[in-house]
């Protein structure tokens, strides 16, 4: 009996460290952000940011009054405001991705002159175009936005998901240039 | 049969093994360090394929200024990654996929001290050049070199193949990096000097 349990316990200790094995990230996801929930309104939060999306298009040209490209473009327009620094631009948007499919595709840098952003503001809303290029012919029934803050990325942190379906085709879109940013 | 089976020498069966392994080994080269073929040859115009990027070079230029060689290469890009690819460190906010690193980059000038480019878009001038998966970018990479380090006549460029690798710098940036792998191709090409250096 005793021997029996001691090789019991033996087993339940290796499974016990095998799933404690299996729950560890590799290292490579050890810091990864957190996904934060998006509220009836549509804004997600970090600590630092809100944001939410106001409209999306998947265009075929995009042009602002000193620039113009005919490549495919998917034009995202988000609202973002600091929530609790306006210091060291701690609620600006630092990063932004979206994914189609298995591809990802970073903010556009390619508008010329494009502004610093704004500075988030608390209490105030500022609005903002980001652009991300993508290849001719690309369809784009559904994407998915995500948007890090000056302090979740690159480091530990927290990370605006949202997803986008339904998004409309249209032939242009025009932006000021204010509005772009990136 | 036991006793006949009792004056077979087992003891040899390993030294004999050990022969025949050394035997076939020696075949093949032993331990030497197996040759590496060249890696093939590319033209201008010619389309490179590496594991993270096609490029094909349409024109290379030398420019002497401010007592500086700038070697300028015009090419267009394409991302075969599945996601964003920084064609240099810091550009924006995208710090993945970076292809430029010191002393590692991708595109390379063969047989002078590694230097880090500089690249723009010729399209639309934008300083910053994130490659986007699947989406051609036209680009001018500049390579700046004092004068005496630049071989003149030919210039070899090395395309590296690279391996998307994660990594921690110091103890908070993270980023994705573009490890080199092997050369890709080789592109051999005159540089057509501009007109700043033909004035000089």
């Amino acid at each position: 009996m005793r021997r029996t349990l001691t090789w019991v316990l033996s087993a339940l200790l290796v499974a016990g460290a095998w799933l404690l094995t299996m729950q560890i990230p590799d290292d490579i996801h050890e810091t990864d952000a957190f996904t934060a929930p998006i509220d009836a309104e549509g804004w997600a939060r970090t600590d630092d940011l809100a944001v939410r999306v106001t409209s999306a298009a998947h265009t075929r040209a995009l042009h602002t009054d000193s620039w113009s490209s005919d490549a495919e473009w998917v034009a995202v327009t988000v609202e973002y405001r600091a929530l609790r620094d306006e210091q060291y631009s701690r609620g600006n948007i630092a990063r932004a991705v979206l994914t189609i499919g298995e591809y990802t595709y970073g903010a556009s840098t390619r508008v010329p002159d494009h502004p610093p952003l704004d500075i988030a503001r608390i209490g105030a809303t500022s609005t903002v175009t980001l652009a991300f290029e993508v290849p001719d012919g690309s369809v784009v029934d559904a994407a998915r936005l995500e948007i890090w803050d000056q302090l979740s990325y690159p480091t530990l942190g927290t990370v605006l998901v949202f997803e986008l379906d339904d998004i409309p085709v249209v032939d242009d879109v025009a932006f000021q240039e204010e509005d772009l940013l990136w | 049969m036991r006793k006949t089976a009792d004056k077979v020498p087992t003891a040899w069966f390993g030294a004999i093994l050990t022969g025949l392994f050394l035997a076939a080994t020696a075949m093949f080269g032993s331990l030497n360090t197996a040759a590496v073929p060249d890696p093939p040859v590319a033209e201008l115009g010619q389309e490179i394929v590496t594991d993270a990027f096609a490029i094909t070079v349409h024109a290379v230029s030398t420019e002497v200024t401010g007592g500086h060689t700038v070697i300028t290469m015009a090419a267009t890009m394409t991302n075969s990654e599945p996601s964003v690819v920084g064609l240099t460190w810091g550009e924006g906010t995208q710090r993945e996929g970076i292809v430029n690193l010191t002393d590692s980059s991708l595109i390379a000038v063969q047989g002078v001290a590694e230097v880090q480019y500089v690249a723009s878009r010729y399209a639309d001038s934008a300083a910053a050049v994130s490659l986007q998966p699947g989406v051609p970018a036209e680009v001018l990479l500049s390579w700046t070199f004092l004068p005496e380090d630049v071989p003149s006549g030919e210039l070899t460029f090395e395309i590296w193949n690279g391996t998307r690798t994660g990594g921690q710098w110091f103890i908070s940036e993270r980023q994705t990096y573009e490890a080199r792998d092997d050369v890709a191709a080789t592109l051999t090409v005159v540089p057509e000097p501009t007109s700043a250096e033909e004035d000089e």
